[in-house]
C-alpha cells in the first residue's frame, strides 16, 4: 500500500516537473498559488467570504462536472466520468447548504457551527463514496437516470435529518468543539477515500496515467483536508484553513482529470480496451501456434498439391526447414514412390468431394534422409468465402512406434496363446478370466466348475496367503487326474488377478514316485537284513555271555586251583622237605657218629643218599620260585644294571672261593624293571657261566648292553663249553637240559625262570652257541619311554 | 630258680633231633626245653601255670620258632609274645622252612628277631643252629627293664 501512494507521489512530483518545463504548466500553478495566496489574504480579512469563496469554487466544478458528463451521456463509453459527473453535483449541492448554514452566514434562523458541520461530514461521505463505487462503472454501463434518482433520494434524506427532523447526529458543540461522531466520521471517510485510491490504483490501467495520477492526488488531498479538520476547535481556525485549501486543489484536480477524459483524451478509454484485445489476441495467436507447433504434424495442400504451410513439428518430422519445403509438391516430395498414385487418387477425390468422410487415412512419408513414418491423418478441406474448395488441412501423427509396438503386443500375446503349458488367470473369487487353449483343451471343467475344480485346489487359502503376506509368488505342486502340475501363481496387484502358469510334471513325478518304491523297497530289505542282524546279533550276544559266563566260572575254578596249588605249594615247602632235611640230617649224623666203623664204600654210599636228597630239596625250591613267578606282581623301578651285575657277581664269587674267574663287565645302560627279579636274572646267568667254565682254568665272563631301537639288549658271554646251537630253542623249558647232571650239576630250571621273568618284562631272551666254544646268552628289556 | 635258655617251638621229630644234635655238635651247654605245639607254647607264658604267673622264674633268653605248628600256629604265638609287655623284649627267631613272602613279611611286622630258612644241606643245618645260639645267648644283649 505504501509502494502505491509512494507511486502516486512520484506521479504527483515528476507531473509538476514536467510541467515546469512547460510553460503551460507554469501559468497554472502560478495562478493557482496567487489564488491559494489571495484566498489567505481574503480568510485573514474575512474567513466568511473566504469560505464562501472556496465552498463557491467547488460548487461550481460540481456543477460543471455534472453538466458536462450528462451532455456527453449518450455518446460516451466511460460510465466512470458520468457516474463522478452525477455524485458531484449532489456533492456541490450539500456543499451549498453546508456554505448557507455557516456560522454567520444568517441565511437559515441558526447560529451554531454544527449544522454546517453536519453538512460537511454529509458531503465528504458522499464524495469519498462516488469516488470509491466509481471504478465499478469503468467496464459497465451505468443508469443514468437511476443514478440520479438515487442520488437526489439520498441528498434529500440527508437535509430531511438536518433541517427537519433533527436526528442526524451532532457534530460541533459550541464550547466544546467537534463531537466524536465528528471526528470518528471524518476517519472512515478517510477510510473510504483509501480504499477509493487503491481501487485506484488496481484499476489504473483503464486510464491515462496523467489522468490516474490527477485522481490518485485529488483523493490524497481530499484525505489531508479531512484529517485537517478533526483538528479545529473553531470553524475560523488554521486547521480549518488548511482543510479548504486541500479542499480546493482536490476539486480542481477532480475537474481536469474528467475535463481530459471528458474531451481531450474521450476515446482513450476505447482504445485502450481495443488494444488490451488485441494484446491478448496476440498472445493466444502465439500460444495456438505454440500449440500448433508441439502437436503433431500439420499440413496445409494447396488444390495444386503444392505445400501451403507445414507446422514446425512436421518440418522436423521431415528433416527440412519450412521455407525450403513452402510450395513443393507434397506427392512428388515426401510420399514414397510406391504409394504416391494411390496417395494422389485420395487427394484429387478429396478435392473433387467426390470421397466424402474419409478423414482418416494412414500413409508413411518419406523424409529427406530416406526414412519412412507411418502417420495417420486427419483431413478435411479448405474453403474459401464463397464455400468453394481451395485446398486441404491435414493434421497427422506418428504411429510409427505405435505401429510397431502394437506389432510386438499382438506378437506377445500370441506366447500364452501357443504355449503347450496351461496358462489361467482367474481372479480372487476364483472366477476364470483368461485360460489359454492349452488349458482350455486340458481342463474343459475349469470355467464351469471355477473353484471346484483341482486346478483351483484350496483357492481361498492362497488367496489369504497373497493378500496377507503381501506375496507376489507362490508355487505349488498339484494332482489333476492323472497328471502332476506344477502350478507358479503371480498375484497381479492391479488387476485384482491371479495368474497361474502350469506345467506337467507327470514323467517327473512317476519317476520320483518309482524311485520312492525303489527306496521303499531298499529301506524294507534293509530293515529285514537288519532283523536278521539283530537275531544273529542276539544269537552272537547269548553266545558271548554263555562265553563270558564260562570264562567267570573258569576264572573262578582258575582262582580256585591257584589258591589249591599256592597251598600245595606251602605244604611242599614243608611236608616235602622235612623229610629231605631228615634224611640228609640223619646221614650226616651216621657218619659223623659212625665214620670209624664204616668202609669206604659204605660211606660213598652214605655220601649219595645226602646229594640225592639235598638235590630233591633244591629242585623242590627251584619249582616253587618258579611257580611263584607266574602270580608276583612286578614292581618296576629304575634299575642300576652294572650295580645289579657286580652284587650278583660278589655273591657268586662268595659261594664259588675256589674258582678263579674274571668279570669283564662292559657299560649296562639303564633300565626299567622289578629289581629282585632281574637281579634274579643276571644272578642266574652268571652262575651259570660260571657253572659251565668249571672246566676252564680261569674263566672268563664279558657282560654288557647297549640301547637297540626301542629296547634294551644286555648279554653275558663265557668262554665255557657252549652248545651245540641245534638244541638251543630247548634250554629255556623246565627241566630241560643240555648236559648230564653228572657233567654238570642243576635241576634245568634256572634258564627257564630267567626266560619267564624277561617274558613278563616284555622282553626276550636268546642264546648262541658253539661246543667248547663257549656261550652268549642275551636278554632285551623294554625301554622306558 | 629255673632257668631256661633256649626255648624251641618245634612239632617236627626230626628236626627237633637235628636241632639239639647241633647244640650238642657245637658244644652249647645251655639249658634247653622243647614245646609241641603253639598252645603248648602259649600255655608256657600265659597260662595258668606260665612262667609269667610265677614268680622267680626267668624268661627264656631265645626262642626258636617254627611257624608250621598244630593248634596254634607260630604266627600267632609270636603276636602273642610281640604284643605282651612282659614278653616283649624276648628274642624270637623265626626257624622254619617256609620261604614264602608273606610269612616273611608278617613275621617282620609282628617284631620277629630274626627270620632263617631251614637249610636243606644237614651241614648248613648244623652251622646254622649253632650261629644262632652262639648269637644271640653270647653276643647279643637284650634290653634291660626294672622289674
Amino acid at each position: 500500500m505504501d509502494k502505491a501512494m509512494t507511486r502516486l507521489f512520484n506521479g504527483l512530483k515528476s507531473v509538476s516537473k514536467s510541467g515546469a518545463l512547460k510553460t503551460g504548466r507554469n501559468l497554472e500553478i502560478l495562478s493557482g498559488i496567487a489564488a491559494l495566496v489571495g484566498l489567505c489574504l481574503i480568510s485573514h480579512y474575512n474567513y466568511l467570504l473566504f469560505h464562501v469563496l472556496v465552498e463557491l469554487f467547488s460548487i461550481v466544478i460540481g456543477v460543471t462536472l455534472f453538466i458536462v458528463a450528462w451532455n456527453l451521456r449518450r455518446t460516451i463509453t466511460n460510465h466512470y466520468i458520468l457516474f463522478i459527473g452525477i455524485a458531484y453535483l449532489f456533492v456541490a449541492t450539500l456543499d451549498t447548504f453546508h456554505t448557507l448554514s455557516y456560522k454567520g452566514m444568517g441565511v437559515f434562523a441558526i447560529d451554531s457551527a454544527d449544522t454546517a458541520t453536519q453538512l460537511w461530514i454529509a458531503a465528504r461521505f458522499l464524495q469519498g463514496a462516488s469516488l470509491l463505487a466509481a471504478p465499478y462503472f469503468l467496464k459497465r454501463k451505468l443508469n443514468s437516470g437511476a443514478t440520479f434518482f438515487l442520488f437526489t433520494v439520498f441528498a434529500a434524506l440527508i437535509l430531511g435529518s438536518i433541517y427537519l427532523w433533527n436526528i442526524f447526529p451532532a457534530c460541533y458543540i459550541e464550547g466544546r468543539g467537534l463531537t466524536p461522531f465528528k471526528v470518528a466520521g471524518e476517519y472512515i471517510i478517510s477510510s473510504i477515500l483509501l480504499m477509493a485510491l487503491i481501487f485506484l490504483y488496481k484499476n489504473r490501467s483503464h486510464f491515462d496515467a496523467a489522468v490516474s495520477r490527477w485522481i490518485g492526488v485529488s483523493i490524497v488531498a481530499t484525505m489531508v483536508s479531512e484529517l485537517a479538520f478533526t483538528f479545529y476547535v473553531g470553524v475560523y481556525d488554521i486547521s480549518n484553513l488548511i482543510g479548504h485549501f486541500f479542499k480546493i486543489i482536490a476539486f480542481y484536480l477532480i475537474y481536469k482529470a474528467v475535463i481530459k477524459m471528458a474531451f481531450i483524451k474521450p476515446y482513450d478509454l476505447l482504445f485502450r480496451d481495443l488494444n488490451l484485445q488485441r494484446a491478448a489476441l496476440q498472445e493466444e495467436k502465439k500460444r495456438a501456434q505454440s500449440y500448433l507447433d508441439v502437436a503433431g504434424i500439420i499440413v496445409v495442400l494447396n488444390i495444386d498439391q503444392t505445400i501451403a504451410l507445414i507446422n514446425k513439428s512436421g518440418c522436423h518430422l521431415l528433416g527440412c526447414e519450412e521455407r525450403e519445403v513452402i510450395g513443393k509438391n507434397w506427392f512428388d516430395t515426401f510420399i514414397p514412390e510406391r504409394i504416391r498414385n494411390d496417395a494422389k487418387a485420395v487427394f484429387s477425390n478429396l478435392i473433387t468431394g467426390a470421397l466424402e468422410g474419409i478423414d482418416v487415412y494412414e500413409n508413411p512419408i518419406l523424409s529427406v534422409s530416406g526414412e519412412e513414418r507411418l502417420i495417420r491423418w486427419h483431413n478435411s478441406r479448405l474453403r474459401d468465402e464463397h464455400g468453394r474448395i481451395t485446398g486441404t488441412l491435414s493434421a497427422g501423427e506418428d504411429i510409427t512406434e505405435w505401429k510397431k509396438a502394437e506389432a510386438e503386443k499382438t506378437k506377445l500375446a500370441t506366447f500364452p496363446q501357443l504355449n503347450p503349458n496351461p496358462i489361467a488367470e482367474v481372479d480372487l473369487s476364483g472366477k476364470v478370466h483368461f485360460l489359454n487353449p492349452a488349458a482350455e483343451r486340458l481342463f474343459p471343467d475349469l470355467r464351469r466348475l471355477g473353484v471346484a475344480h483341482p486346478w483351483l485346489k484350496d483357492w481361498e487359502e492362497w488367496v489369504g496367503g497373497f493378500l496377507r503376506d503381501r506375496d507376489q509368488e507362490g508355487r505349488r505342486e498339484i494332482e489333476i487326474g492323472e497328471e502332476w502340475y506344477n502350478q507358479t501363481m503371480y498375484y497381479v496387484d492391479e488387476i485384482e488377478r491371479i495368474r497361474i502358469y502350469g506345467l506337467d510334471i507327470t514323467k517327473r513325478k512317476r519317476a520320483e514316485a518309482t524311485l520312492l518304491k525303489i527306496h521303499e523297497d531298499l529301506e524294507q530289505r534293509v530293515r529285514e537284513r537288519t532283523l536278521q542282524l539283530d537275531t544273529v546279533q542276539r544269537a552272537l550276544q547269548k553266545s558271548y555271555n554263555e562265553l563270558e559266563r564260562r570264562v567267570e566260572e573258569r576264572t573262578a575254578e582258575l582262582e580256585a586251583a591257584n589258591k589249591e596249588l599256592e597251598s600245595f605249594s606251602y605244604s611242599v615247602s614243608h611236608d616235602l622237605q622235612a623229610p629231605l632235611r631228615a634224611i640228609d640230617g640223619y646221614a650226616r649224623m651216621i657218619l659223623r657218629d659212625h665214620t670209624d666203623q664204616f668202609d669206604e664204600d659204605t660211606k660213598q654210599k652214605f655220601g649219595t643218599i645226602r646229594r640225592s636228597s639235598q638235590m630233591m630239596g633244591q629242585l623242590i625250591n627251584d619249582l616253587l620260585a618258579f611257580s611263584r613267578l607266574g602270580r608276583q606282581e612286578i614292581m618296576p623301578s629304575k634299575l642300576d644294571m652294572g650295580g645289579l651285575l657286580n652284587d650278583a657277581w660278589k655273591e657268586l664269587q662268595m659261594i664259588h672261593p675256589e674258582r678263579k674267574m674274571i668279570l669283564d663287565a662292559q657299560e649296562m645302560p639303564q633300565a626299567f624293571g622289578d629289581r629282585t627279579l632281574i637281579k634274579q636274572v643276571l644272578l642266574n646267568l652268571l652262575s651259570n657261566a660260571i657253572k659251565f667254565t668249571k672246566y676252564r682254568e680261569c674263566a672268563k665272563i664279558e657282560a654288557g648292553g647297549c640301547a637297540d631301537g626301542k629296547q634294551l639288549v644286555y648279554y653275558i658271554i663265557d668262554n665255557g663249553v657252549g652248545f651245540d646251537m641245534t638244541y638251543h630253542d630247548k634250554m629255556f623249558g623246565v627241566f630241560q637240559r643240555l648236559h648230564s647232571s653228572d657233567e654238570f650239576e642243576g635241576t634245568g630250571v634256572g634258564l627257564a625262570i630267567v626266560q619267564r621273568i624277561i617274558h613278563r618284562h616284555g622282553g626276550r631272551v636268546w642264546a648262541e652257541g658253539r661246543p667248547d666254544r663257549g656261550a652268549s646268552f642275551y636278554f632285551s628289556l623294554k625301554r622306558k619311554e | 630258680m629255673n632257668v631256661i635258655d633256649i626255648l624251641i617251638i618245634e612239632d617236627n621229630r626230626h628236626d627237633e633231633v637235628m636241632i639239639l644234635d647241633a647244640l650238642r655238635e657245637h658244644n652249647i651247654q645251655d639249658k634247653i626245653h622243647v614245646l609241641r605245639d603253639g598252645k603248648e607254647a602259649l600255655d608256657y607264658f600265659f597260662g595258668p601255670q606260665g612262667c609269667l604267673g610265677k614268680v622267680g622264674i626267668c624268661y627264656p633268653r631265645v626262642v626258636l620258632l617254627d611257624l608250621n605248628l598244630p593248634k596254634v600256629g607260630g604266627i600267632e604265638v609270636l603276636k602273642r609274645l610281640k604284643s605282651d609287655e612282659r614278653t616283649r623284649d624276648i628274642p624270637v627267631i623265626i626257624f622254619t622252612s617256609s620261604d614264602e613272602a608273606k610269612d616273611r613279611n608278617e613275621s617282620s611286622l609282628l617284631g620277629a628277631n630274626s627270620y632263617i630258612v631251614k637249610p636243606l644241606n644237614a651241614n648248613c643245618f648244623s652251622r646254622s643252629v649253632a650261629d644262632i645260639a652262639s648269637y644271640w645267648l653270647m653276643m647279643n644283649r637284650t634290653p634291660y627293664r626294672e622289674a
